[in-house]
């Protein structure tokens, strides 16, 4: 149930305390850029990253979307895709702790437990219907707590993700991931070594490559 | 490079008015289409783009044709070129990193994060050295990509992830392997990861 306007009990405040627990979670990932110690400023300093920037407007588009105006939230929702690159759409819920490094490509349109993490170009789809189309009740995934899509996974169809599962990237996943699950892609990049070696191309190359050696001789 | 044959302007809206009656179906279970608000859709911004980038391009309007085409990629982040002659009833779901060039019969879907397009040689668009021709009713899933001077079928169904560089007969689907699960995953496999 998260058709426009039914949620009104997502309140300013929670939505609020979303937003600082993925600023926590974002410094927490982002250490080494961030250092460790959290004062104002530096909290200042980690919102106005992309990323949080990214997540922030997810989460004013979904709570307009949860008070029932459905085309400002897209209005919202466009911004950010234009900012960021990233498609995530208003009707989606996600748990606190989400964390997106980069932003490139991202889609994510489903619900998710706590601490979700989405790599660049993760996508997280319906399967075969138009983003537009949907209205937030069922047909998209479900993720549970600390899950992970790796770079240019592929989470698709009404399937159920549990806990803890791990998508690795370029996976593609479309049945449902037991809790603690690993979920690889079954892709494997193949190299032949020399077979374009009789191309025209690589015949002029090994001719320079011969010209060079007797000079040096 | 090939020559773009001159397209009329009743032509371009012929096949304007198939994109919106195939995204409207698309979208029916949402108030969407009924006021005119399709204007506000990305995925419908950059088909719009690029039918009248590809309009301007035709007719030796090279200027405005690519000032279109890069408004499009700010603002949508789809690359549609203008050089792309797609049939009516085009439908893009996710623009953003949509790659599309070369010529593509009525009916096209592309869902996101792929495309089809051009390998190393030149235009041609035919099924010549370097662009892909596509038929009607192809549907492209997310991130599946043609690439070079091959002929797609009528109906025929790319899955995601799927790459296809050799001619495909009409009505099949390409599959891609779908991933394995691998479940309980070990503490010192998840440490590896």
């Amino acid at each position: 149930m998260n058709t426009p306007g039914t949620d009104v009990a997502y309140s300013l405040r929670a939505l609020a305390r979303d937003i600082g627990t993925d600023l926590v979670a974002h410094a927490r990932h982002g250490a080494d850029f961030h250092g460790t110690r959290l004062g104002g400023l530096r909290r200042i300093s980690i919102f106005l990253t992309p990323p949080m920037l990214c997540i922030a407007l997810f989460r004013v588009s979904h709570w307009v979307w949860a008070h029932g105006h459905e085309r400002l939230a897209f209005g919202l929702c466009h911004f950010n895709l234009l900012l960021h690159r990233a498609m995530l759409h208003p009707a989606s819920r996600v748990g606190a702790g989400f964390y997106i490094p980069h932003t490139v490509g991202v889609i994510f349109e489903g619900h998710a437990g706590r601490n979700l993490v989405l790599f660049a170009n993760a996508t997280v789809v319906r399967g075969r219907e138009h983003p537009y189309a949907w209205d937030g009740h069922a047909g998209a995934p479900t993720l549970g707590d600390d899950v992970v899509a790796g770079t240019f996974a592929i989470v698709s169809g009404p399937i159920r993700v549990g806990n803890r599962v791990r998508i690795g990237p370029r996976a593609a996943l479309q049945s449902d991931a037991p809790d603690d699950g690993l979920v690889v892609g079954s892709t494997r990049t193949r190299i032949s070594p020399g077979l374009l070696a009789s191309s025209p191309a690589a015949q002029k190359a090994k001719g320079s490559e011969m010209r060079r050696d007797r000079s040096v001789e | 490079m090939n020559k773009t044959e001159p397209i009329s302007i009743a032509e371009t809206r012929a096949r304007l008015r198939a994109d919106r009656e195939r995204l409207s179906e698309l979208l029916a279970t949402r108030p969407w289409a009924e006021d005119g608000s399709l204007w506000f859709l990305p995925s419908y911004q950059c088909v719009v783009l690029h039918r009248w980038s590809h309009y301007l391009f035709s007719h030796r309007r090279r200027f405005l044709a690519r000032l279109l085409w890069h408004i499009n990629l700010l603002l949508t982040g789809a690359d549609i070129s203008p050089l792309a002659d797609i049939g009516g009833g085009f439908v893009v779901m996710y623009p953003v990193s949509c790659i599309v060039i070369g010529k593509a019969g009525s009916n096209l879907t592309v869902v996101g994060h792929g495309g089809f397009g051009g390998g190393m040689a030149a235009g041609n668009v035919g099924g010549g050295p370097g662009l892909p021709v596509l038929g009607d009713n192809v549907w492209l899933d997310l991130g599946a990509v043609v690439i070079g001077p091959v002929h797609i079928g009528d109906h025929v169904q790319l899955c995601a992830r799927a790459l296809v560089t050799h001619d495909v007969p009409a009505g099949s689907v390409v599959d891609c392997l779908p991933s394995r699960i691998r479940s309980r995953a070990t503490e010192a496999e998840l440490s590896a990861k």
